[in-house]
């Protein structure tokens, strides 16, 4: 029932940040996620991307110093999710935000500095990125899930 | 194998909880309208008049309004019920059903609730009428016997007018079956907040004021002769007035506030205007219904009760004295005798009094009656009898009128708006048809001059109303100029008026035993303490009636909108899981949850007591007594009924925040 403008200042709100600032970061968040054209739009009004991007846009807009996030890029495509991801890795890089995702996609995972893969709900097995290109971390996550026999594997 | 009937069956025992309470209003205002059919059809001629209208009238009336409450729940309920069900109907579509097959399903299910509803309202109703027929009974005429048969009569109006009722509600909902949209799985209500434009909602503000303010001034006019008329003019225009005002004008100023958020807005805000903004259109529906008929509700509870507790000052408007013989001296002496006998204090007039059959009178009337002042002036202690009722309320005793002057006592037909034009008119009882301004402008006035100025005009009466003729009190002088006058003409008659007053109010009752001793003889005149009590049992089941349908009424309303704000409560459920996952605490929610009930309770109360004061004011010109205490007292019911009505949907709302918090947990 709120517009997406509404929505991601919805958590603004609670603290006492000034109107100027809270505008100026919406402003940034809405640009990076495309959402700005969207602004005064109700959630019927949205697909399922774009309800999606409203909501990572919700939860990153009071920066906070950690963020769980299940399957973020679940609803997005590809063009939408490495935007996502890259907002992701620029937060994490610039301002130390930590962020905790469950995936199942190789490619989202291959974003993370670290990666724990789950096997039947106990851990199996982890690889870290360390000074590799993200090409390079890629391939190393998929061979780790070749061995793993694919199907039952969470990377954390 | 299962047959449809069994469909049926298993469906509506799936949708018990709604059902039965649909049904069960249905069946309550089924039972209600057969009581007051019921008395409509049965209730003595006797027992007529309340107010100027007969009884059958009135429980005709009572009768109509709870058609029009029943009808208006019957047809918000299906609303909800077909929303409700869109997924149902839905799968069922899924499962292979066609639309018509959907609707036949679903009709039948209503038709078979609609049948028991009515057949349960039916019998209800014939019971409950017997009780009140018994109190109708003891109230007004307790030692008649009337034999009481089951009234196929009000049986069949019931039925007939509940069925219309249902096979309507039944078009409703095949209409909105066979529209249906294809099922919508999606939680998200589709519908979106209206746009409404900052001119427009101006406009619309405007037009709401003027239509409302159209309705409030023309309400004055239904108290007058043929006034019944504008009726539906004044309800429609304040019905349309409210919509507007509710749906455009608020839901214009609601966007505005919001706009100027610019999407900055406070979670109690998210809350309360959102949500509210969401869903304008169909709670303006509702609660324009709401508001126009708690004003009706009201007026007539406040009317109801007005009368009840004027009776006795009516009483003496209507009867200014405890006992009246006309032509009766030998009676009268009689009377007089037994009083003493009983040791009774009281006053005696003996009225020397003229009635005048004037050219311009009719058969049908009775002519003049021409009363000499000098002999009904009270003086000293008997003073203080005197004026009792609302025409000088200060209780002074009214001055003699000026030689050539005459007081009208208008009695019933007091129309308090014409009050001032009849005054100042000049009047000969020898020529009632013909009295014409311009002898006044002439100054001709004096009963030989052409007539006698009316130096004022009283809603009540002289002497007690059961003495035929419009009722004149002239200087006695100007009696015995026109007995003059008409000596020898059949024009005149003479009437000798004893009137008796007990001085002790506690013992009218004992005074009236020594007036029934006499027993019953053609030209004796009803006695003050018989009609004193009749038309408070009268009053007293009107005041029952109208507090019963009010109660009814304030109930049903209220618990139809706390019902729809735990249907809205249920629908925003995720919005507060993801408040609450947002860190937003149960306080802060609680704070827009107030704000939305404040402004559903609050919208609908302050606008239905803005209606019902104007309606009031309107009605007040029925009563002789002043409305303002039952007035005040209904009002401060409905308020009360109201916000306790609120308090159960904050409760209602708290209750479910915590379940997101439990839920949230697991």
């Amino acid at each position: 029932m709120l517009t997406v403008k509404e929505n991601v200042l919805l958590p603004v709100s609670l603290g006492r940040m000034p109107k100027a600032e809270a505008e100026e970061r919406f402003r940034r968040i809405a640009a990076e996620l495309e959402l700005l054209d969207l602004a005064a739009r109700y959630p019927s009004e949205l697909s399922g991307g774009q309800r999606q991007r409203t909501s990572a846009a919700r939860a990153l807009i009071r920066e906070p110093s950690i963020v769980f996030a299940d399957e973020p890029t679940g609803a997005l495509d590809s063009k939408s999710a490495s935007s996502l991801l890259g907002l992701m890795e620029r937060l994490n890089r610039v301002q130390g935000v930590t962020f905790l995702m469950a995936t199942h996609d190789p490619a989202v995972s291959s974003y993370c500095s670290r990666v724990v893969f789950l096997r039947d709900g106990a851990i199996y097995s982890e690889v870290y990125k360390g000074e590799r290109s993200r090409q390079a971390f890629f391939k190393e996550i998929l061979n780790v899930q070749a061995v793993l026999g694919g199907d039952h594997v969470d990377t954390l | 194998m299962w047959t449809r009937f069994d469909w049926i069956v298993r469906s509506m025992r799936a949708n018990a909880s709604s059902y039965v309470f649909y049904g069960f209003a249905l069946a309550c205002s089924a039972a209600l309208y057969f009581i007051f059919a019921f008395l409509q059809n049965e209730a003595p001629a006797e027992s007529a008049a309340v107010g100027g209208f007969r009884s059958a009238e009135v429980f005709q009336a009572a009768g109509i309004l709870t058609v029009l409450i029943g009808g208006a729940f019957v047809f918000r309920a299906n609303r909800l019920f077909l929303k409700r069900r869109s997924r149902e109907i839905g799968l069922y579509q899924l499962a292979g059903l066609s639309r018509l097959e959907v609707a036949r399903l679903l009709l039948a299910e209503q038709a078979l609730l609609g049948a028991a509803a009515l057949l349960m309202g039916t019998c209800a109703g014939a019971l409950a009428s017997r009780f009140f027929w018994l109190l109708l009974l003891k109230l007004i005429d307790a030692g008649r016997e009337v034999p009481l048969s089951f009234s196929g009569t009000a049986a069949l109006q019931t039925i007939g007018v509940f069925a219309g009722l249902i096979v309507l509600a039944l078009v409703q909902i095949g209409i909105g079956i066979l529209r249906s949209p294809l099922p919508r799985f999606e939680a998200v209500a589709r519908s979106l907040p209206a746009k409404e434009t900052e001119g427009r909602a101006a406009l619309a503000g405007l037009a709401s004021a003027a239509l409302i303010a159209a309705g409030y001034s023309l309400a004055d006019r239904i108290a007058r002769p043929q006034g019944l008329a504008i009726l539906p003019i004044v309800l429609g225009a304040a019905l349309a007035g409210t919509y507007l005002l509710l749906r455009v004008a608020i839901g214009g100023l609601l966007a505005y506030i919001r706009s100027r958020q610019n999407g900055h807005l406070s979670i109690a805000q998210s809350l309360s205007l959102a949500p509210i903004m969401h869903r304008m259109k169909s709670t303006a529906n509702s609660l324009t219904w709401i508001t126009i008929l708690s004003a009706l509700m009201l007026t007539l509870l406040a009317l109801a009760s007005s009368l009840y507790y004027s009776a006795e000052t009516e009483s003496r408007a209507m009867m200014p004295d405890d006992f009246v013989f006309e032509n009766m001296p030998h009676q009268a002496q009689a009377f007089e005798a037994r009083l003493e006998q009983k040791a009774l204090v009281f006053t005696h007039r003996s009225v020397p009094a003229l009635r005048v059959r004037g050219a311009g009178d009719t058969p049908q009337n009775a002519g003049s009656l021409l009363l000499p002042a000098e002999s009904l002036v009270y003086a000293g202690e008997e003073a203080a009898a005197w004026h009792i009722s609302g025409a000088d309320p200060g209780g002074a005793l009214p001055d003699l009128p000026g030689p050539g002057e005459a007081f009208a006592y208008r009695g019933l037909e007091r129309q308090p708006l014409r009050e001032g034009r009849d005054a100042g008119r000049v009047w000969n009882p020898l020529h009632p048809g013909m009295d014409t301004e311009e002898r006044a402008g002439r100054g001709e006035t004096g009963l030989s001059g052409g007539g006698l100025r009316i130096a004022r005009s009283l809603d009540r009466y002289a002497v007690n109303y059961s003495v035929r003729g419009r009722q004149f009190v002239v200087r006695a002088a100007g009696v015995q100029e026109l007995r003059m006058q008409c000596r020898n003409s059949a024009l005149c008659e003479e009437v000798r008026l004893d009137l008796y007053r007990i001085a002790d109010p506690n013992r009218r009752a004992a005074a009236s035993e020594a007036y029934a001793d006499d027993g019953a003889r053609p030209g004796m005149h009803p006695y003050f303490v018989f009609f004193y009590r009749e038309s408070l049992h009268k009053f007293g089941l009107l005041l029952f009636i109208a507090a019963f349908l009010g109660f009814v009424f304030l109930v049903s309303t209220g618990s139809l909108l706390y019902l729809r704000q735990m249907a809205e409560a249920d629908a925003e459920k995720p919005d507060y899981a993801v408040l609450r996952r947002l860190g937003i605490d149960e306080r802060e929610m609680m704070a827009g949850a107030v704000r939305k009930q404040l402004f559903v309770f609050a919208v609908p109360l302050a606008i239905g007591l803005l209606h019902s004061i104007f309606a009031v004011r309107a009605a007040s010109a029925l009563a002789l007594s002043n409305l303002f205490v039952p007035a005040a007292a209904a009002l401060l019911l409905y308020t009360l009924t109201y916000l306790s009505f609120a308090a159960l949907s904050v409760r209602g709302y708290r209750r479910m925040i915590r379940e997101t918090a439990e839920r949230d947990m697991v």
